[in-house]
């Protein structure tokens, strides 16, 4: 289990062992604070939002990085190293945003380049 | 998760009372939103799911992103006012502070397969707009499934039911007469991340259905609880049998 991973599914079924490493050295949660942020930052070629709130199919995906962010944000990662509920909890997070991902690009209902944006993002927060 | 999502404003345009969030589970990410504040919020009397989470935007919480959340289930609904702050904005998201619904419980992945049957949970939960119960509902109403000549013979099916917060079981297969036929019945408690972080737990170990059948009943106190019951029958060849289930959130005597 170690990114880059192939398929947002594979993403949310390692999440555990993919962010496990970043648990223990204490940079979990600037990681994920990356990944939220790049990913709702991010741009496609027209040069417009590549997530906009207000497409009814963009909501699913950026209300579970609400969640995530929000949570993220709150969480302490002093020296001593994150609480180990509170690394469950991330992982759960960012797991239900991966699998709501893959099942909204399965259906069609995100682009190609949406999926793909959130799975390099998530990748790239996870590379040692 | 149906598209496009339930709405609550449909209700409060036409004079409604509650927004009822009624739609099947898709996945595991499912989560919903809310541009309406509500004063109570309970688990709907279908829901398959026990627990839900409700997100709402909390000024006094800057440091988690200005958001809170609070788990309400079957047994613990929540009276109290939850404004959705449209105009406000959730960090680092930058997303408006609507109330947002997900499953508290997790949920596994639901793809089908030719020998793999998995019921996806109902996402049932009630915001009220004014005048709640004086009691809001604390049991979810029983459910039941019945699968009539089920499976056809010759084949080992297995079939995954949500089993979530319940504390009771009543299982009822009929008999198969003669030939093969086994029956296995277990309970699952689902992790993060597939099957190998999943606990299983025996409730029927393989036993032969015989000619009258298998009744079990599974209880919380004796057996335990579960996010599913998975239960495989393995028929001969021109054999099926019928089966009768029931769940409830209420210990029968």
């Amino acid at each position: 289990m170690a990114v880059p991973e192939a398929t947002l599914k594979d993403a949310a079924d390692n999440v555990f062992g993919d962010v496990y490493t970043f648990w223990l050295n204490q940079t979990l949660r600037t990681r994920t604070l990356a990944l939220v942020n790049d990913t709702i930052a991010s741009v496609g070629f027209s040069g417009s939002p590549l997530f906009p709130y207000g497409v009814a199919n963009n909501q699913p995906v950026l209300d579970g990085l609400a969640v995530l962010g929000a949570f993220t944000t709150g969480v302490a990662e002093p020296a001593t190293r994150m609480l180990y509920t509170n690394f469950v909890d991330l992982c759960n997070a960012l797991y239900r945003v991966l699998w709501m991902a893959n099942y909204l690009h399965g259906e069609g209902l995100i682009s190609n380049a949406q999926a793909t944006e959130l799975l390099d993002q998530f990748n790239a927060a996870y590379t040692p | 998760m149906s598209f496009p999502q339930p709405n609550s404003n449909s209700p409060v345009i036409n004079g409604g009372k509650y927004f009822r969030l009624l739609t099947p589970v898709v996945s595991p990410g499912d989560i919903y939103q809310s541009e309406q504040s509500g004063v109570a919020f309970a688990v709907g009397p279908q829901s398959d799911i026990a627990r839900y989470n409700v997100s709402y935007y909390d000024d006094d919480a800057a440091s988690s992103g200005f958001m809170s959340t609070l788990i309400i289930s079957n047994r613990a609904p929540f009276a109290g006012l939850l404004q959705a702050r449209n105009l406000n904005s959730y960090q680092p998201a930058n997303t408006p502070g609507k109330l947002l619904f997900s499953s508290a419980d997790i949920i596994p992945d639901l793809a089908q397969s030719a020998t793999r049957m998995i019921i996806p949970p109902t996402f049932d939960l009630v915001q009220y707009f004014s005048n709640p119960p004086a009691t809001l509902p604390q049991v979810r109403n029983d459910k039941f499934y019945y699968l009539q000549n089920y499976p056809t013979g010759g084949v080992s099916y297995t079939v995954l039911l949500p089993y979530y917060g319940r504390v009771y079981a009543d299982l009822l297969f009929g008999g198969a007469g003669a030939g093969p036929e086994e029956l296995r019945v277990r309970g699952i408690n689902y992790g993060i991340g597939g099957a190998s972080n999943s606990t299983f737990t025996d409730i029927v170990p393989n036993v032969a259905l015989g000619a009258n059948g298998v009744h079990k009943i599974v209880t919380a106190a004796v057996d335990g609880m579960f996010d599913y019951l998975e239960i495989r029958i393995s028929l001969g060849t021109g054999l099926s049998i019928d089966t009768y289930i029931r769940f409830s959130d209420v210990p029968q005597p």
